[in-house]
């Protein structure tokens, strides 16, 4: 089952938060959704469930355009972290509402998702601290049995048992091949050992998106000593830097090929060393002009 | 399929027996009143020095020939126990005692109408629905289908009740009610009830600031009904062609125009409601006016209200120049309103200067 944008764009209070916006995502895969606060993360997955209606482009899931065919969004869940309706009702009163909302809630899986994590029925989901109320959402989304799920900021403030709880339970799901995973979080440690692809998110619209491993492959970190205080033509020119600190330098070459290799070794640096590429040094190389700008 | 039924059931059943109580309460209310009737009634052989007095009275009378009805005994039954009075042309009865239109469950409608469009929308139940795969058209009638039935039954079961109670423990001839009366009061219940709801959610709907829904909500009501009552003097003096004004509790003459136009108002507010349920993209569902193409009809509307409310009457009818002078400050209060953001803009940079 395949999610399709196409060219969504959504003005709010003035400000246009989405602007011609275009990805695909489908069951079997994990998609992280990153960029800077404010970036439009939470309104995308809003205007994906039809929350928000958007003022151009569409939805669509296996072709059928959202707008005109509902009941296609039955293949999609998204539970909004700060706009539950649910915060004063116990835990089996919330499990009535899934179950009549989707057509294929499971019960008994919720049930037992719950009593995993000793969470009663009878507790209220306002009684709970943050991260029980995250893995209640996430055993609301999973009970729900929809093939695609979005999960906006689902490691937020949580300990480190409930995040790999929730970690597990992700890719547990994705490993059948029948449910996907659309993520937005900050948290890009997380998210770089679990998505397949990243979204980068920046002015409204969907400025890069990159396959991790594929990435790792073609791009390297590295850090670089030179003799003088000049930058190389071909450091700033094939390679973005990160940081400087002194004469230290690291920069991210995205095609890091053996013609990059030679030209730096032409340059004959004091230091050349591999670093591992993180998706927290993406994210500072794709958003280091905004930081600088702002 | 996305079970709906159950989705309204769950999530309603509360304000549902809210309904409940408050028909209970009204039944209450008319019942103890029309009880404190009956006792007395049947209390009456026991007031004999009011009944010596009385006879004493017609016999002076009679002798000095005053012929009038209101000096029997049967007179005096009828001006003190009869439940209904008619009045000339006046379709719907006077009480007397018995039940005509029930405002405390309108009014108790209305206010559950906007409860539930004001909680879903500020609770996030309407995102949830939002999400789900069904049309929001079918939501919005899903609410309607489980709300209209309930509220219209009871509309009618409690003056239902209250006239069959009367009919079993009261003399039929000191009820005084036709076939034809009661149908009307039924009939006026049950629509003034169903437009009520409908009104109120769509109030609910429309505002997303809960003080000013309140605010607004509140005072809409004894606009509305000065509105007619002013209204219908307007056009007797147009037309000559009705009697008294008439209001929305005792509609008097206008009872047709008032049926009329509430169950306009009704079918106007259910399609108004589905439309804007269905196209209120979410994230203005706080806002003052969730639906901002709305602003400029709500302004006449508003304007039109103000007019029939506050123009200046004479024995002529409306002023012209005061009908003129509130449509300007309607207009007025409009504008500001539309362009407050930069009004307030440029009052914050004048402060900020100073």
């Amino acid at each position: 089952m395949k999610l399709t944008a196409q060219h969504l764009a959504k003005t709010i209070a003035g400000k246009q938060v989405l602007s011609q916006l275009d990805f695909t995502w489908q069951t079997g895969e994990i998609v992280g959704l990153v960029g800077r606060n404010g970036a439009g993360k939470t309104t995308l997955m809003r205007t994906l469930v039809d929350q928000y209606h958007a003022d151009h482009g569409q939805v669509a899931i296996d072709g059928r355009n959202l707008a005109e065919a509902p009941q296609a969004r039955q293949n999609l869940i998204y539970i909004d972290p700060t706009e539950v309706f649910f915060t004063r009702m116990n835990l089996a009163k919330i499990a009535q509402y899934y179950a009549a909302g989707y057509p294929h809630f499971d019960q008994n899986r919720y049930r037992s998702l719950l009593a995993a994590n000793d969470l009663p029925l009878t507790k209220r989901y306002g009684e709970l601290s943050k991260g029980y109320q995250a893995l209640v959402v996430m055993a609301l989304n999973l009970a729900s049995a929809v093939p695609l799920i979005l999960l906006d900021e689902p490691f937020d403030g949580l300990d480190l048992f409930i995040r790999e709880t929730i970690v597990k339970a992700v890719i547990e799901e994705v490993a059948a091949g029948e449910r996907g995973f659309l993520i937005a979080s900050h948290d890009l440690a997380e998210l770089d050992g679990l998505a397949d692809r990243v979204l980068f998110l920046k002015r409204g619209t969907i400025s890069r998106a990159v396959a991790l491993e594929q990435v790792r492959s073609e791009a390297a970190k590295l850090q670089l000593v030179f003799a003088t205080n000049q930058i190389p033509a071909v450091v700033r020119d094939r390679g973005q830097i990160l940081n400087i600190q002194g004469r230290v330098i690291t920069a991210l070459f995205p095609a890091y090929t053996s013609v990059v290799k030679a030209a730096l070794t032409a340059a004959q640096p004091v230091l050349m060393e591999v670093l591992p590429l993180s998706l927290s040094d993406l994210f500072r190389s794709e958003y280091a002009g905004e930081v600088r700008h702002g | 399929m996305v079970d709906d039924r159950k989705l309204m059931r769950i999530r309603y059943r509360n304000l549902l027996i809210l309904l409940v109580l408050a028909a209970g309460l009204t039944l209450a209310i008319f019942g103890a009143n029309y009880a404190q009737r009956a006792h007395s009634y049947a209390a009456r052989p026991t007031q004999t020095e009011f009944l010596s007095s009385q006879k004493r009275l017609v016999r002076q009378e009679r002798k000095e020939g005053d012929t009038e009805e209101k000096l029997t005994y049967s007179a005096f039954l009828r001006d003190s126990y009869q439940l209904y009075f008619n009045y000339g042309q006046d379709p719907l009865p006077a009480e007397n005692g018995g039940i005509t239109v029930n405002l405390y469950f309108i009014l108790a409608v209305y206010a559950v109408g906007i409860l539930v469009a004001a909680m879903d929308g500020l609770s996030g139940f309407d995102r949830f629905l939002a999400g789900l795969g069904t049309a929001r058209r079918k939501l919005y009638w899903a609410k309607m289908r489980f709300f209209l039935p309930v509220v219209a039954g009871l509309s009618v079961a409690v003056p239902g009740v209250l006239v069959a109670t009367y009919y079993l423990t009261y003399p039929a001839r000191l009820i005084n009610l036709d076939g034809q009366s009661l149908a009307l009061i039924l009939l006026y219940n049950l629509v003034m009830t169903v437009a009520a709801f409908l009104i109120g959610h769509l109030l609910g709907q429309l505002i997303g600031k809960p003080l000013v829904l309140a605010v607004v909500a509140v005072l809409l009501v004894p606009t509305l009904n000065n509105s007619l009552e002013r209204a219908t003097l307007i056009w007797r003096f147009l037309t000559a062609g009705l009697g008294t004004g008439g209001s929305l509790f005792t509609p008097g003459l206008t009872y047709w125009w008032v049926v009329a136009a509430a169950a306009g108002l009704a079918i106007g507010a259910a399609l108004l409601g589905m439309s804007l349920y269905a196209r209120i993209s979410l994230e203005r569902r706080r806002a003052l006016l969730t639906a901002p193409a709305l602003r400029w009809p709500l302004i006449a509307l508003a304007t039109a209200l103000m007019i029939l409310n506050f123009g200046k009457m004479t024995s002529r009818g409306m002023t012209v120049d005061s009908a003129i002078l509130l449509a300007l400050i309607g207009l007025g209060l409009g504008l500001v309103w539309q362009f407050w953001p930069v009004l307030a803009t440029a009052v914050r940079g004048m402060e900020h200067v100073n």
